[in-house]
């Protein structure tokens, strides 16, 4: 462990407790107007159960009959990475850094350059890189900062590109040196992932999806604006991942 | 004079706990006031260089640590900022509320100013206030807000923070 690691764990327990007293207050009184709302999602999940149960019969025969062909071509059925949850408890200090603090550090396997991806919407993004690790929290770097950069892939016309920060929440994120020739093929709107490359993250994370496209003649290569997957100011709880480097594991 | 460096530095470390994690749920514009700032700014007037200098390296260090900024740039831009609210030191009759709104509003310009300077210097390896949003207004407006409420808070502990006649 160094200097730097040391610092950051000796306020670890600090940050931990000032969060945990202020989550106390918070839940008490969300819970009482929580009641009320789960009542009612109660009822519409009862009716969304009841359609689901009839869907999963489907499913299970798709399932079955997929199962099969990803066999045939040799593909394992599913990869799941190993993930570690964590609860974003906090920001940097200071307004010029964008990072965030987790309340997940070494002692959990938490390593420096570990991939962050969050589920939101039923959407699974990515969400930024571990940047400095304390025994009991870590630093994450968010994509949408001026130091992150990404190697992306767009989904549908397979063109690669890097995607960078561009140090706001509230500015979208710019994928650089894509071929001018795919100028035609892209779309607004097209989803654009983690092309594996690079060895931090894995392939086909979702990053964001096509707001503008900058095509400058004088330029060997155009840019893109991704609106990034995730809504940051939404973010409660992320998943730290291995990363590309580190391989997936395979469950089954 | 070592009395109120460690308690100001203490304070001062409480005050960047607070901003990274329950001031950031109130962030205005994506800013948040700069508590610390203004614990430096305090202790630096009342007590002078030595003591500002001392304290703006200890709080800033301490800030590097919690922080994602590179070790030694929240300690030297601080140290620096702490020198010069130490150099003004009893210039003015510091009062309830205007003095402490224009330190702090100083204070954080100047802070913007050496971040730009750094900036320019380590050819954008350090990160500097991006004009075309309104964060460092906002953090100008916050410490300006909070300034006269944080000064009066600090000279509750005005026997820990004062130099002492002893010292």
């Amino acid at each position: 462990m160094n200097f730097r690691e040391l610092g950051l764990s000796a306020f670890s327990g600090a940050r931990g407790a000032v969060h945990s007293v202020y989550s106390f207050f918070d839940r008490s009184f969300d819970s009482i107007r929580e009641l009320a709302d789960l009542r009612r999602q109660y009822d519409a999940l009862a009716l969304r159960l009841q359609r689901f149960e009839e869907l999963q019969r489907d499913s299970a025969d798709i399932r079955k009959e997929n199962f099969k062909l990803r066999e045939l071509l040799g593909f394992s059925t599913t990869t799941i990475v190993k993930h570690t949850p964590a609860e974003i408890i906090g920001k940097d200090p200071d307004n010029l850094f964008s990072a965030y603090l987790v309340n997940k550090g070494s002692k959990h396997g938490l390593k420096k350059n570990m991939p962050v991806i969050a589920f939101q919407d039923g959407n699974q993004g990515l969400v930024g890189k571990i940047v400095q690790v304390g025994l009991t929290e870590s630093l994450m770097m968010p994509v949408f900062d001026g130091n992150s950069f990404a190697a992306v892939r767009f989904d549908e016309s397979r063109y690669e590109g890097i995607a960078e920060g561009e140090g706001s929440q509230d500015k979208p994120l710019l994928v650089r040196y894509i071929k001018k020739r795919a100028k035609d093929e892209l779309k607004f709107g097209d989803i654009v992932s983690t092309s594996g490359l690079g060895g931090v993250y894995p392939k086909d994370i979702m990053v964001g999806r096509v707001s503008k496209i900058l095509v400058q003649e004088y330029q060997t290569s155009i840019e893109v604006e991704l609106e990034p997957i995730i809504d940051f100011s939404r973010l409660e709880y992320v998943f730290v991942i291995e990363n590309a480097a580190e391989g997936v594991a395979n469950v089954r | 004079m070592f009395g109120s460096i460690a308690w100001a530095t203490v304070i001062a470390s409480v005050a960047a706990l607070l901003q990274s994690t329950l001031l950031v749920k109130f962030a205005v514009f994506h800013a948040v006031p700069d508590l610390a700032l203004g614990v430096l700014v305090y202790s630096a007037y009342i007590n002078g260089t030595p003591v500002g200098q001392t304290v703006g390296f200890a709080s800033g260090l301490v800030i590097d640590f919690m922080s994602a900024a590179p070790l030694g740039f929240n300690a030297l831009l601080r140290t620096l900022i702490g020198a010069g609210a130490g150099l003004i030191k009893g210039t003015f009759f510091l009062d309830r509320f205007v003095l402490p709104v224009v330190l702090c509003i100083v204070a954080t310009v100047l802070k913007a100013v050496v971040v730009a300077l750094l900036h320019f210097l380590f050819a954008g390896a350090v990160p500097s206030y991006d004009l075309g949003t309104l964060v460092l207004p906002a953090e100008i407006a916050l410490n300006a807000i909070t300034a006269p409420f944080l000064f009066a808070f600090l000279n509750l502990f005005s026997r820990a923070l004062r130099p002492r006649m002893d010292s």
